[in-house]
C-alpha cells in the first residue's frame, strides 16, 4: 500500500523517487497534467520532514522494540485514554499478548514511523464519534483500501483515514463486544445501553443540573396541549418552554397564555374576558401599521357585555396587567349616581414599569374602534380620560427582584378574576368593598412570596401536562414523574386565591394581639368589619391601611430583606405566620 | 406563487369568502405569513397540509428557530399538527408571525 510503501522505503530511495517525479512533471507529458505526481511529491516531502523530526527528537521507537513501556507514556498523557483501553484490547488480535496489546494503539504501524504522526493518529482515532461516525468511516475505509490496493498514483490519503483504516482492519478481524462501552462513554447521545456504573454517573450529573436552565433537554420532543381536547384558546406547550420557568428566568408568552387559559377555565364568572399575551403587542402594532387588523380577535365576543377584560401588557421585557372594568357601562353627566363606572386599572409589579397613561390610551382607542364595530347602530361613545379613566393601582404586592414580573402579572390576574367584587370603583381603590376578596387590590392582597411560588407551580403544571400527554416511552419520563412527585410532597406551594382565602379564614388570631398592642386605631377599624367572614384578613388589611402607612418606608425596608431571604430559601410556610400585614405590624411595633 | 393571493390579504380577507369560489378539500390555497414588520411571505399549501410544514419552511426561510416564533390566526395560536382546514382558513388568509415574548423586570 502506498502509505506503507513510503514508510518502508529508505530515505535515499524516497529522494530518488521525488527527483524522478519532479522530472516527470517538468516534461509535462503526464495525463493529468502532473497533479497526481505533485501530490506524491508532497507526500514524500511530508514523509521526509517527519523522518527528520523524528531523528532530531531521538525518541522514535524502532520497530520491534518493546512497545509497552515506550508507548504508555505519550498515550496516558491523553486524558480519556485509560477508559478506552478495552476497545484497543478487543481490537487487537487475540493471538498477541493481551497485556501488551492493550497499549498498542490502533495506528501502531503509523507510530513506528515517528512521533508526529503518532500524535495525530491517536487524536484522530480517539476523538471519533462512536457509532455514526464509525459507520461512515467504515465506508471511507473501503475507499481507502480500494485506492491503496489499486495503487492509484498520487492519491493522497489523509492521515485520519489511514488511522481509522487500520483500526477498521482490526475490528473486522475480531469481534468487538465491549466497544459499545467505550463509545458510550465518549458520546452521551448513544442509545446503546451502558453499563450500570456509567448510567449512575450520568444520572448524577444530570441530577446536578436538573434545575438549571438546560434541564429541559432531558425532556426534548415532549409536547402537550392544554386543554388536552384543544379548542379556542388552547395552548401547545413543549419541553423547551420549561427553560423559561426555571429559577430567575423570565417567563415567556406560552407559559403566560397557558396559565391564563387555566385561570379562564376556572373562572367562576362568564363576565370576564381574557386576552392573550400577544394582544397588546399586536394592538400597538396596529396603531403604527394600518395593515394589522384585530377585529377577528374578538369575533365571538362582545367586550361590552363583560364586567372585566384582562389585557396582559408586554413591552420592554416586562409584563404588567391592565384590567378594563365595566367597559359596557357608560358614564353620563360626570358619572353621578352611577354604580358601575368604566375604568382601566393598571397593575404593574414595578414602580417604573409600563406607563399607565400609554397603556390606557392604547386601550381606549381600541375600545372606541371596537364599539363602532360591535355596535354600529348605537350612539357613538367617547372613550376619553374622563369617561374611562386609567388608574395605576399603587398599593399592591410588588416584585422585589428583576425576574418575577410575569408571575406577579399572573397572580394579579388570578386573584382579580377570583376575588373581584361585582363593582370595582376606581375612586375607592384600597378600600374594602363589600363581599370582595380580603385585601383586594391592597398590599395584603397576597404575599409576594406566593407570586414567586407560582414559578414552581407553573413548572409543575407543565411537567404534569407533558407527563400526561407525552410519549410514555420517552427516556425522560421517569425523571419527569419523579419531579412531579417531588413537587407534590412540597409543603410550601403556591396558594391559589381559594386556598389563600381558606388560609386567611383559619389564621391564628395572633394579629389581634399585635393590633391591640398598637393602639386603638387598628381596633377601631377592625370593629367596623363585619364579623367572622374573612375576619382575620380584614383586620389585618385594615391594619395595613391604617398602620403601615405611618411608617411605610421603615417597615417595608425591614421586611424586604426578610422576605427576600424567605423567597429564596422557601423555608417558611404559606399561611399567616408572616404575611405582609403582620410583618408591617411587627415592624411598626419594633419602631 | 403569490399571484392568486389578493393584493392586500388582510383587508381582502372578508371579501375573499364571498367573491372567490369555494376551494375544494385538498386543493391548494394561498396562505400569507406576515411578520411584525409587515413583511409577507406567501405559501401555497393544500388545505390538509399541517401547519408544521409552513412553520418549518418559514423558519428556514427567515433563519429562525421554530421555538422562537408564534403563529397566530385570528388571535389563536396555531399548533403544528393543525391544518388550514381545521381552523377554517380561506384562500389568502393571513397568519401573524410574532416573536416569542419574555419578560421579567
Amino acid at each position: 500500500m502506498a502509505c506503507e510503501a513510503l514508510e518502508s522505503t529508505s530515505t535515499k530511495e524516497l529522494l530518488d523517487k521525488k527527483n524522478r517525479m519532479l522530472a516527470m512533471i517538468d516534461t509535462g507529458t503526464l495525463p493529468d497534467g502532473g497533479t497526481s505526481a505533485s501530490n506524491l511529491v508532497a507526500k514524500i516531502d511530508a514523509e521526509l520532514a517527519k523522518r527528520r523530526e523524528a531523528s532530531k527528537e531521538q525518541k522514535c521507537v524502532q520497530p520491534g522494540s518493546s512497545r509497552s513501556g515506550n508507548r504508555a507514556g505519550p498515550f496516558e498523557t491523553q486524558g480519556p485514554l485509560p477508559k478506552r483501553r478495552p476497545m484497543n484490547k478487543d481490537l487487537t488480535q487475540p493471538s498477541k499478548a493481551p497485556v501488551k496489546s492493550q497499549k498498542v494503539h490502533p495506528c501502531s504501524r503509523s507510530h513506528q514511523t515517528g512521533h508526529g504522526r503518532r500524535k495525530r493518529c491517536s487524536t484522530d482515532a480517539f476523538s471519533f464519534k462512536p457509532r455514526a461516525v464509525r459507520l461512515q468511516r467504515a465506508g471511507d475505509n473501503q475507499n481507502c483500501r480500494g485506492t491503496h490496493n489499486s495503487e492509484k498514483p498520487g492519491q493522497v490519503l489523509p492521515l485520519s483515514r489511514i488511522c481509522t483504516r487500520s483500526m477498521q482492519l482490526r475490528i473486522s478481524r475480531g469481534d468487538a463486544p465491549s466497544e459499545t462501552v467505550d463509545l458510550c462513554d465518549s458520546d452521551k447521545e448513544m442509545d446503546t445501553p451502558c453499563d450500570a456504573s456509567e448510567t449512575t454517573a450520568r444520572e448524577v450529573k444530570k441530577r446536578k443540573r436538573s434545575w438549571g436552565r438546560k434541564y429541559f433537554e432531558e425532556f426534548l420532543d415532549l409536547r402537550a396541549l392544554y386543554p388536552p381536547q384543544g379548542g379556542p384558546g388552547s395552548v401547545a406547550v413543549t419541553a423547551e418552554d420549561l427553560q423559561w420557568v426555571v429559577r430567575d428566568e423570565f417567563i415567556n408568552d406560552t407559559l403566560i397564555d397557558l396559565y391564563i387559559k387555566h385561570v379562564e377555565d376556572n373562572a367562576h364568572s362568564t363576565q370576564q374576558h381574557f386576552f392573550r399575551s400577544f394582544f397588546y403587542t399586536k394592538l400597538v402594532e396596529s396603531e403604527a401599521n394600518q395593515g394589522v387588523d384585530l377585529k377577528k380577535w374578538t369575533k365571538d365576543v362582545d367586550l361590552f357585555e363583560k364586567q372585566f377584560v384582562f389585557v396582559p401588557v408586554h413591552s420592554s421585557l416586562h409584563w404588567s396587567l391592565a384590567v378594563i372594568c365595566h367597559p359596557g357601562a357608560e358614564c353620563t353627566t360626570k358619572c353621578k349616581g352611577q354604580t358601575q363606572l368604566p375604568c382601566i386599572l393598571h397593575l404593574d409589579s414595578l414602580q417604573d414599569g409600563h406607563s399607565t397613561a400609554e397603556v390606557s390610551g392604547v386601550l381606549r382607542r381600541y375600545l372606541e374602534g371596537e364599539w363602532e364595530r360591535k355596535h354600529p347602530d348605537s350612539k357613538k361613545r367617547i372613550f376619553s380620560k374622563q369617561t374611562i379613566p386609567g388608574r395605576r393601582v399603587d398599593h399592591i404586592p410588588r416584585q422585589i427582584n428583576s425576574y418575577d414580573c410575569g408571575l406577579f402579572m399572573l397572580t394579579y390576574l388570578e386573584f382579580f378574576s377570583f376575588g373581584a367584587p361585582n363593582i370595582v370603583d376606581h375612586r375607592k381603590l384600597g378600600l374594602l368593598g363589600d363581599g370582595g376578596f380580603p385585601g383586594f387590590l391592597q398590599e395584603g392582597w397576597f404575599k409576594r412570596r406566593n407570586a414567586s411560588l407560582l414559578r414552581s407551580e407553573l413548572q409543575n403544571f407543565v411537567h404534569t401536562l407533558l407527563a400526561q400527554q407525552g410519549d410514555q416511552c420517552h427516556p425522560g419520563m421517569p425523571s419527569l414523574r419523579a419531579k412531579i412527585e417531588q413537587y407534590e410532597q412540597r409543603k410550601i406551594r403556591y396558594a391559589s386565591p381559594e386556598a389563600w382565602l381558606r388560609g386567611q379564614l383559619t389564621a391564628p388570631p395572633t394579629i389581634d394581639a399585635v393590633c391591640k398592642d398598637l393602639g386603638n386605631g387598628c381596633i377601631a377599624e377592625r370593629d367596623k368589619d363585619p364579623p367572622e367572614s374573612t375576619s382575620t384578613a380584614r383586620k389585618d388589611d385594615s391594619y395595613v391601611v391604617q398602620c403601615s402607612s405611618e411608617s411605610n418606608r421603615k417597615s417595608d425596608d425591614g421586611n424586604r430583606t426578610k422576605r427576600r431571604s424567605d423567597d429564596r430559601m422557601h423555608t417558611a410556610e404559606l399561611g399567616n405566620k408572616d404575611y405582609p400585614g403582620q410583618s408591617s405590624c411587627q415592624g411598626e411595633r419594633g419602631n | 406563487m403569490s399571484e392568486d393571493a389578493p393584493a392586500d390579504p388582510v383587508q381582502g380577507a372578508e371579501a375573499t369568502n364571498e367573491t372567490q369560489p369555494k376551494v375544494e378539500k385538498g386543493e391548494p390555497i394561498n396562505v400569507v405569513v406576515k411578520d411584525q414588520h409587515g413583511i409577507e411571505l406567501h405559501f401555497k399549501v393544500r388545505k390538509t397540509t399541517k401547519f408544521d410544514k409552513i412553520m418549518k419552511a418559514y423558519c428556514d426561510k427567515k433563519s429562525f428557530q421554530l421555538n422562537q416564533l408564534r403563529f397566530l390566526y385570528d388571535g389563536e395560536r396555531l399548533k403544528p399538527d393543525q391544518s388550514p382546514e381545521e381552523v377554517e382558513m380561506e384562500d389568502g388568509d393571513v397568519i401573524d408571525c410574532v416573536m416569542q415574548q419574555i419578560g421579567g423586570h
